[in-house]
């Protein structure tokens, strides 16, 4: 015997008889875990998450009997583990306590040692008597069997090289899996499709502004675009006529420039009538079209301002001036 | 074994090994290579096919490449299943590796983040668990699934344990969903008495129906569902066959447990559930069919787990999820009533692969699944005869199952004439998953008597020629399969398609959805459409409004300058629910979406119907319509901020404009 197989069957002696408890071992070590680097925690954790509550459930439900076995048992094992995760949010849930890394851990830690108690139980009273003395009991065979069950009746499972096939084959496909999406990683894409916006920044603009004697907007404009562009910038006093707020800008920008701008607006020159004027900001790009509309690439930003009301100003009829109270928030 | 048995011989005066043994290793290392060597093969093609679509025009070419790797994969691992000499043990490593390889083409599809419609809900279902720490969060994309938490608790709680992020743990559950589901199709096989070679041909039959490379691989919450029906199929089935009374607890209590799962989990998949466990119940409790040793004991198990299972998902449908049943009931009437009027003349039926981007011989292939499936399961039944005849299926638990399986699996074909009915066409595709769990019971037994008969053949080149034409039907079912299942822009990568549910999602959109968030805030309530809410009701945080009838939200972008919104009730509705905010993409003026929606199903035919110009004028108008400020253009994404309701003062704006002059000013 070599000090390998040696081990392994003092490794057997120990695991066998007593699985329950040390799975649940394992599954406290969950809490080590944590402090592992991520890389290396989430491909020791995954598995234990899943299959510790799992298997004790299967341990439990079967005991020292005939349970699955193979792929069938670490299949069944992983879909408990999920279930139990399910279970364990909804029990959370249902005791008003927030669903969180620790009180999922321990609640499925208190699931997990119902589970293995009940399995270790099962192990040490059902546990089927060995050796010479032990009277075999006489087994009639169903007739409700088929052929093939029957045969396969009294067959020592761990006989075959099950484990063997199945672990090449799951490594196999996780290396195919693995290798397939490096590979496709490693291709050339194409490069994403590029864009321009503007926008307001700063406070959120909402409703109409007030304006006491002018004010400042504050906008930005990023272009995500391959090369450089031209860009045409103009702020315009928008009405039957429109009127220029400002005197039009023409700059350049390159790939993944972010620009700053400032509108300052004047302030208005109807005192106490509170009128509201629409500003429209128009940026627009030279020697680009629009490919559905066919005409020049513009984007534009609106906002509106009315003349802040005064103290010195005669309260407003209802009716005819509309809404009083300006609101920049 | 003794130790010096154990040991391996090292002298040189070792027997050598006979010439035929030699020959046979021989053989079998080449066989080894030759089948990894397809495998390798097989996944390059499939790497190249996903490449192929993203970087060029949309040709046939990725097609090509796709099916040249799948039937690589896929029919090596059918042809080794199905070889008499293969060892038992090896057939469970093959189905293992098939699982593992047909995650491929979706892995390959959505490596880093969700892709398809339904995904992005999820994916925000989840977050929802993990932010706040609740089930049952309103889902702002798809309110239903806030009632069904199974999968997002499962996902949430593999994130909490290993830190990874809400794509890598759902795509490693999905993984483990789709290997589990394949043994669990020939677990299911071989708790039906099936052997270990017909059982592993079955689940690689099961792969065939048009939801197991995608559908049922996307990050939903079928994909978990569908899963824990079979294995709980399994135990069920199991419990019924038991002979000992603590095997039959043994299995019901994990059927128990697993069913209590699926019902948490997802409703069709509870409610399908809950009609085989009757079935099969039924089945069971046909004296004819099923009296024999134990059959009393047998009964009472399905029934007691069949009323255990209807209890909790009675319960579950009455406390937890009460909308279910309006949410699923429109879509069986609805298309039967289609079916009616198509039958009476009166009404149109659904043109298959109308707008299909698929080549033909993929459409023509998914025509003859079904008359494939026709063919098996004609075969599947004679040799279910003659194992009745033969005595080989005798009276009892086991001839009722595979009874019960058979009608579910031939519940398929009626159900194939709902692709016709456009209401019905979706139900009808979702429900083959569940109909070929029953369907491949037959095909298993058809298949391996079809091969051992093509064996029996004296001829060699009859023989072979058999052979061919059994993998040649295998690989078209396979083609049809897939083609029946999803569009071609839901399974190939590509270039942008407007209103597609998988290919519109831009760098631009998720920008504007980054800047919507940084700037206003997450949990806004929002108006947009179907695609642009994907993004922002998911990676953005914000709540969409859900346009019906009663509440046409869409018509804000039917606004023209001047005219009232109608119907003038709608304005109250969205200020009173604090929507603030409009979300235009300015393609709706020009195309037509992919999905054939704007914004949902029953949304007013004249905007698909006029190719969207229905939609130019006004939007062209906004800047004019005095309730609407625009904060926010990109090249096709415009964010409104809506001043609801619409005051009078704001209607119109003073005719003459001040003359005073600003400034602008522009720094980097």
């Amino acid at each position: 015997m070599t000090g390998g197989d040696a081990l392994m069957r003092s490794a057997r002696r120990v695991w066998l008889p007593t699985w329950p408890l040390w799975t649940l071992l394992i599954f406290g070590s969950l809490a080590v875990l944590r402090l592992a680097p991520a890389d290396y925690r989430a491909a020791a954790a995954a598995p234990i998450l899943f299959m510790a509550p799992g298997s004790l459930t299967v341990g439990a439900a079967f005991g020292a009997r005939h349970g699955p076995k193979g792929a069938v048992f670490v299949c069944l094992a992983a879909l408990l583990g999920a279930a139990w995760a399910v279970f364990a949010s909804l029990a959370l849930y249902a005791l008003n306590i927030r669903i969180t890394p620790d009180s999922t851990f321990r609640c499925l830690l208190i699931v997990s040692a119902a589970l293995a108690i009940v399995a270790q139980a099962r192990l040490l009273f059902e546990r089927p008597a060995r050796g010479r003395r032990a009277v075999r009991r006489h087994e009639t065979v169903d007739t409700d069997l088929s052929d093939t069950e029957i045969r396969a009746v009294g067959v020592p499972v761990a006989a075959n090289r099950t484990p063997f096939y199945s672990l090449a084959a799951v490594a196999a496909g996780i290396g195919l899996l693995a290798g397939g999406v490096f590979a496709y990683d490693h291709l050339s894409h194409p490069a994403p499709v590029g864009y321009t916006w503007m926008a307001w920044t700063g406070k959120p603009i909402k409703g109409t502004m007030s304006v006491s004697g002018g004010t400042e907007l504050h906008f930005e404009i990023v272009h995500h675009q391959s090369g450089s562009t031209t860009f045409h910038l103009a702020a315009e006093w928008f009405g039957k006529a429109t009127q220029p707020l400002a005197k039009p800008l023409t700059f350049s920008m390159g790939q993944n420039q972010t620009f700053q701008g400032t509108l300052y607006v004047p302030a208005l020159p109807t005192g106490c009538i509170h009128r509201i004027y629409r500003i429209v900001m128009t940026l627009t790009a030279s020697h680009q079209t629009d490919p559905l509309t066919k005409k020049p690439q513009t984007w534009s930003i609106d906002a509106d301002v009315q003349d802040q009301k005064t103290m010195a100003c005669p309260p407003s009829r209802p009716g005819h001036h509309g809404r009083h109270k300006v609101h920049t928030t | 074994l003794t130790a010096s048995a154990s040991q391996p011989r090292l002298d040189s005066a070792a027997p050598r090994q006979p010439l035929v043994t030699q020959h046979r290793s021989w053989q079998i290392y080449l066989l080894t290579a030759a089948f990894a060597g397809s495998q390798l093969a097989g996944v390059a093609a499939v790497v190249q096919a996903y490449h192929v679509a993203q970087t060029t025009l949309s040709n046939e070419s990725e097609f090509a490449w796709f099916w040249a790797g799948m039937l690589l994969i896929e029919l090596p691992i059918a042809g080794l299943i199905v070889r008499r000499a293969t060892p038992r043990p090896m057939r469970p490593a093959l189905l293992l590796l098939l699982g593992l390889v047909t995650y491929l083409p979706k892995l390959l599809r959505s490596p880093a983040g969700p892709v398809y419609h339904d995904e992005f809900a999820h994916w925000r279902a989840t977050y929802e668990i993990l932010s706040t720490g609740r089930l049952f969060e309103p889902n702002p994309i798809i309110p239903i699934i806030s009632r069904y938490p199974g999968l997002h608790a499962a996902t949430a709680a593999l994130v909490n344990a290993t830190g990874l992020t809400i794509w890598q743990a759902a795509t490693l559950l999905l993984i483990l969903f789709h290997v589990a589901m394949v043994i669990g199709i020939a677990a299911l096989a071989q708790s039906l008495g099936l052997d270990n070679r017909t059982a592993a041909l079955a689940a690689v039959f099961y792969g065939l129906n048009s939801s197991f490379l995608y559908f049922d691989t996307e990050f939903a919450y079928e994909s978990m569902a569908i899963t824990l029906l079979v294995w709980v199929l399994v135990g069920f089935v199991r419990a019924i066959r038991a002979q000992s009374g603590r095997e039959k607890a043994a299995w019901g209590v994990l059927a128990v447990a697993l069913s209590a799962a699926t019902v948490a989990t997802h409703h069709l998949s509870a409610i399908t559930l809950v009609l085989i466990m009757v079935l099969v119940s039924v089945a069971v409790s046909v004296p004819q069919l099923a009296r024999g040793e134990g059959w009393v004991k047998g009964v009472i198990t399905a029934w007691s787990l069949t009323l255990v299972t209807t209890a909790m998902a009675g319960a579950w449908f009455y406390f937890v999820a009460p909308g279910t049943l309006s949410y699923l009931s429109p879509y069986p009437a609805q298309s039967l009533q289609e079916l009616t009027q198509a039958i009476r003349g009166s009404g149109s039926v659904r043109q298959l692969f109308g707008t299909s981007l698929s080549p033909w011989w993929e459409d023509k292939s998914a025509y003859l699944v079904p008359v494939f499936a026709v063919g098996l399961a004609i075969v599947g039944l004679l040799v279910l005869r003659a194992w009745i005849k033969s005595g080989r299926l005798t009276r009892g638990r086991r001839r009722a199952l595979m009874f019960a399986f058979a009608l579910v699996g031939l519940a398929y074909f009626p159900s194939t004439i709902f692709i016709l009915a456009p209401s019905g066409a979706e139900g009808a595709r979702r429900s083959w998953a569940f109909l070929w769990i029953g369907l491949c019971m037959l095909f298993g037994p058809a298949a391996v008597w079809l091969v051992d008969w093509t064996a029996r053949q004296t001829s060699l080149r009859a023989r072979a020629s058999l052979r061919l034409g059994l993998f040649a039907a295998l690989a078209i079912a396979l083609i049809g399969g897939v083609a029946a299942g999803v569009d071609a822009s839901y399974r190939f990568p590509g270039p942008f398609l407007y209103g597609s549910d998988s290919r519109s999602v831009t760098p631009e959109l998720l920008g504007t959805s980054e800047w919507f968030s940084a700037h206003l805030g997450t949990g806004n309530n929002v108006v947009t459409d179907r695609n642009t809410g994907l993004i922002f009701g998911s990676f953005g945080l914000q709540n969409l409004a859900v346009p019906s009838a009663g509440f046409p939200a869409y018509n804000l972008y039917l606004v023209r300058q001047g005219a009232q919104l109608y119907p003038p009730y709608l304005q109250f509705e969205l200020s009173g629910s604090g929507y603030h905010y409009l979300i235009v993409d300015g393609r709706m003026a020009y195309e037509v979406p992919e999905s054939g929606v704007y914004f949902e199903r029953n949304e007013p035919s004249f905007m698909v119907g006029s190719g969207g110009r229905v939609f130019r004028v006004p939007l062209a108008e906004f800047t004019m319509v005095p309730w609407m400020l625009r904060a926010f253009q990109s090249d096709n994404y415009s964010i409104y901020r809506l001043e609801l309701p619409i005051q009078n003062s704001k209607v119109g704006y003073q005719p003459k404009v001040p003359k005073e002059r600003g400034r602008l000013v522009i720094t980097r």
